[in-house]
């Protein structure tokens, strides 16, 4: 499989370290290819929601950034991994940026989407916030796309055992 | 002789980059309508796209003040857009070294252009939760379906005017009732006929998006 793991590279922490190492070991297994793309808070301008990259520019974004350059070959991935933290329960602001912009390309050809968030402080109502994100919404349960029907699957963690339970789990969906 | 009580202070928050053109701008401005100048002082904060490094200190300093935030948004993909969630994100480092006197009371527009509002429910946790983690007091939320549609037929949509009523009343009275029920407000055009321009645009999207893969790919020099 050809796959592109998208990472936020500001703010890291041991969690995050460790987590991103073992997603990266996990997914270069079975002769895979892997493309990591680190993306800072700078790189990103976030979505306009002016809906021109689906109306008339055909995917490409109004506003060039790291991601206008992304766009151009993301529906070659079998597999997009997104990596970040997770803030009042939904990604921050960076990865969320990416995830939208990305969003008109992705739904091209990359069947495969893999949400991982992580963060020491993410409280239960937060957790459950962002899997029920990804889970109730997206997917095969995407009602306000259902010709592109993606498959998703959601993982968090906050701590450096949840690392390891999130690694096996992410092993067994791959 | 008594002092006259003091205005309630109302931030008005639109987090969509469209500014004034916004859905949410224009949902807020109707909100506005309901508000009485007398009993309230109106301030206003935009999401903005290029920030140098933070929010403007005044912007901040009003969200931090005031009694109470109303806080508009368009749904991106069933939570905040990257562009609600910075200002959510630079709201809370302000108020991490400045503990406001009073817990503000929290509102929630979401405008999605799907005509099931319901599919809001997880923005709307998103904004609950950050209520919690900075212990302001969540109010309740309307959600409203049809996006511009929405705004269109604001003038003849008994249901969406009153749910902006509630939340003007609701501000002005102070009640510190337990908060009631987010509110639902369907599209007033048929759902039906709601899904068959989504379905189109998709339709046509993944037509363009093909025929533009297939030149990329075989463009000299493409990879």
């Amino acid at each position: 499989m050809h796959i592109l793991l998208i990472a936020y590279r500001d703010a890291r922490s041991p969690l995050s370290q460790d987590l991103q190492a073992k997603v990266r070991a996990l997914l270069k297994e079975k002769d895979n290819d892997v493309e990591v793309l680190e993306i800072g808070s700078n790189d990103v301008v976030p979505c306009l929601g002016c809906l021109l990259c689906v109306t008339k520019r055909q995917g490409v974004c109004v506003s060039s950034d790291a991601v206008a350059n992304l766009n151009l070959r993301i529906g070659g991935f079998d597999l997009v991994c997104f990596f970040g933290p997770v803030v009042f329960g939904q990604f921050s602001s960076t990865m969320k940026s990416v995830a939208e912009k990305t969003q008109t390309n992705r739904m091209l050809r990359s069947r495969f989407i893999v949400v991982i968030g992580y963060g020491d402080d993410i409280r239960d109502d937060e957790l459950a916030t962002f899997l029920d994100i990804y889970r109730k919404h997206l997917g095969e349960a995407d009602v306000l796309h259902p010709l592109f029907p993606a498959r998703v699957e959601a993982f968090a963690s906050r701590s450096l055992e949840d690392n390891d339970v999130l690694c096996a789990q992410l092993k067994r969906a791959l | 002789m008594s002092t006259p009580a003091r205005r309630v202070r109302v931030c008005l928050v639109s987090g969509s980059l469209r500014g004034r053109k916004a859905t949410s701008y224009r949902l807020l401005d109707r909100l506005n309508r309901f508000l009485n100048p007398s009993q309230v002082e109106v301030t206003r904060v935009l999401a903005r796209a290029r920030l140098a490094e933070s929010y403007p200190e005044e912007d901040l300093a009003a969200l931090a003040g005031a009694d109470a935030v109303v806080f508009a948004f368009p749904l991106f993909a069933y939570c905040l857009s990257g562009a609600a969630i910075r200002l959510l994100e630079e709201w809370a480092r302000f108020a991490v070294n400045r503990p406001a006197a009073e817990r503000a009371r929290v509102y929630a527009i979401v405008n999605c252009a799907s005509a099931m509002p319901e599919i809001s429910a997880e923005a709307i946790r998103v904004v609950r939760n950050f209520c919690a983690r900075l212990g302001l007091e969540w109010r309740f939320a309307v959600a409203i379906g049809g996006g511009p549609i929405a705004v269109m037929t604001a003038p003849i949509d008994l249901k969406l005017r009153r749910a902006l009523r509630s939340i003007a009343a609701d501000i002005q009275t102070g009640s510190h009732e337990p908060p009631t029920d987010d509110l639902l407000i369907r599209p007033m055009l048929p759902k039906v006929l709601m899904n068959s321009v989504r379905e189109y645009l998709d339709r046509k999207a993944l037509k363009d998006l093909t025929k533009t893969s297939a030149r990329r790919t075989t463009a000299p020099g493409s990879e």
